[in-house]
């Protein structure tokens, strides 16, 4: 696959977005990779657009919740939170984040982005403190 | 297939102790050898110290220095070891002491333990299980483990008291259940299915001479292995009426509980027959079921479930949780009483006890060989590989 520009651009602050081959599965082993559709990927960057889930690099962190309230995996490892890291040349791209730091990729998003997805109603108190320890929700 | 609906019927009522602590929001809660109580760590990366009753309560400020949620506390030797999901930090002097000298490993772990030999085990995810002696901590020096060949996300560890060995189980996510020796030959066995979620595991007793475990998948099913370090299918018992995402799987006194983003269920019937020659079949199961919203939990002085909530910890007496039978029902959540502990932390903060009375209710499952052991849509894969140990020098 191709990388792609998505044809729509976020609502809040009409960002343009990419889907990288790299993370449909055209990367190795190692990458991160989406486990839900395109649609659903945008949908998690235009969330994290629209609620302004930023840490302090200008990140993005976003979540996917479904309809009973609990949290999609979005990536094939499980991954349940997506990271779209600062864009310089103005089209974005995302890809599941590790919960975990591994020495120095430190991937994880920090605790006020989970405390505004819990202001925004993305997430519940009990999932906060569940990905606050870098489990599963 | 179930004697009693699944709603249940109303069970005995269970006392618990709820314990807030002003300005410390508990993300982790277990045993504190040091004073023969409970420890607490705090989504900011401090520790609590506690008895049981409240007294000899001893805080420590910015322990970790990420600053990040404490996922696990272990205790060996002298030594305390905690980790997050950004690094594991081991204090090599008591913590009540003040200044201790610290070292810090900066890989993130799901969580920590120790083994009776004085080794920690923290399970750091894909870059492998850890395992570091007190000695090799103050040498600076922690080994990393992983299956060859294979890239496994170790996610919980437990040990598993088999005289002689030192095994340990792990749970590895879609890796499958995991049991390797780290005293033997340096082997790692493995079987996976297909699509299960494996999230935790625990061990099955003191009084089995092989290294038997539980582990439970994402999904609540719950696999029952006799000896991790073959690579046997496991026996998976799928039990109706469990709802919600699971979380921990603890093992007391022959009794399973499973810990879900909905309730807590005590299983009982199900580890001594596993573990007797006649086998499961037709193995009437009692399940116990409380409804909370709950984070975490694990056991402490082997007499105490510590659940983690979102606004506290539950304590409740596990004696409690094994009585499956009660002549008496009662409606739910019938009183409650607060008070304020006479002790207070060096920080002044006071912690405050609320003494509840929450209403289970219980459900058996009969007809077991039919229903609750789960017939496998996917083959399960076996694997063996060599456990390959990296040291690292941080």
């Amino acid at each position: 696959m191709a990388d792609t520009l998505h044809g729509a651009m976020t609502r809040n602050r009409g960002l343009s977005y990419l889907f990288t081959d790299k993370h449909h599965g055209g990367g190795t082993s190692k990458d991160a990779c989406w486990c839900v559709t395109k649609d659903e990927e945008f949908a998690v960057f235009d969330l994290a657009d629209l609620f302004d889930l930023r840490d302090d690099g200008g990140r993005f962190f976003g979540v996917l919740p479904d309809e009973t309230g609990e949290l999609r995996d979005l990536g094939t490892k499980l991954e349940q939170v997506a990271e779209f890291p600062l864009s310089t040349s103005g089209v974005w791209h995302g890809y599941p984040s590790w919960p975990l730091s591994e020495g120095s990729q430190r991937q994880r998003p920090g605790k006020h982005v989970f405390d505004a997805m819990v202001m925004m109603g993305l997430m519940t108190r009990r999932q906060h403190k569940r990905m606050m320890k870098g489990k599963h929700t | 297939m179930i004697a009693v609906d699944r709603n249940g019927s109303l069970g005995p009522v269970v006392n618990s102790r709820l314990i807030q602590t002003k300005d410390f929001d508990v993300s982790w809660a277990g045993d504190c050898p040091l004073y023969d109580g409970f420890c607490f760590g705090s989504e900011d990366g401090r520790v609590l110290m506690m008895g049981p009753d409240g007294n000899a309560m001893i805080t420590r400020q910015s322990v970790i220095p990420s600053r990040e949620a404490i996922n696990g506390i272990a205790f060996s030797k002298g030594m305390m070891a905690l980790s997050t999901r950004a690094e594991i930090v081991f204090l090599a002097e008591h913590p009540a002491i003040g200044r201790s000298q610290s070292s810090e490993i900066p890989v993130g772990a799901y969580n920590i333990i120790s083994t009776p030999s004085g080794r920690f085990i923290a399970p750091a995810g894909r870059s492998g299980l850890m395992t570091v002696t007190p000695r090799a901590v103050i040498e600076d020096l922690a080994s990393f483990g992983i299956a060859e060949g294979q890239e496994l996300n170790f996610y919980n560890s437990v040990y598993l008291p088999v005289p002689g060995r030192e095994i340990v189980a792990c749970a590895a996510r879609l890796g499958g259940f995991i049991g390797t020796d780290l005293s033997g030959i340096s082997t790692i066995s493995s079987v996976s299915q297909k699509g299960v979620d494996i999230v935790d595991v625990c061990s099955l007793g003191e009084n089995v001479r092989t290294p038997s475990a539980a582990a439970v998948s994402r999904d609540c099913g719950i696999l029952l292995s006799k000896d991790v370090l073959t690579t046997n299918p496991p026996t998976v018992v799928k039990l109706p009426g469990v709802e919600g995402i699971a979380y921990r799987l603890l093992c007391a006194n022959g009794h399973l509980m499973l810990l879900t983003s909905k309730a807590l269920y005590t299983i009982g019937g199900v580890v001594d027959r596993f573990l007797s020659p006649r086998g499961m079949r037709n193995t009437p199961i009692s399940v116990r079921r409380l409804p909370l919203e709950a984070v975490d939990a694990n056991i402490a002085k082997n007499r105490w479930l510590l659940i983690v909530l979102t606004d506290g910890v539950m304590q409740i007496e596990l004696s409690q949780l094994m009585h499956m039978r009660s002549a008496t029902a009662v409606s739910r959540v019938n009183s409650h009483r607060t008070f304020t502990s006479a002790h207070r932390f060096r920080e002044h903060s006071p912690v405050h006890f609320t003494e509840n009375r929450i209403a289970s209710t219980t459900y058996d499952c009969a007809d077991y060989g039919d229903r609750v052991i789960q017939q496998n849509d996917h083959p399960w894969q076996s694997t063996t590989a060599r456990f390959e140990v990296t040291s690292l020098i941080h």
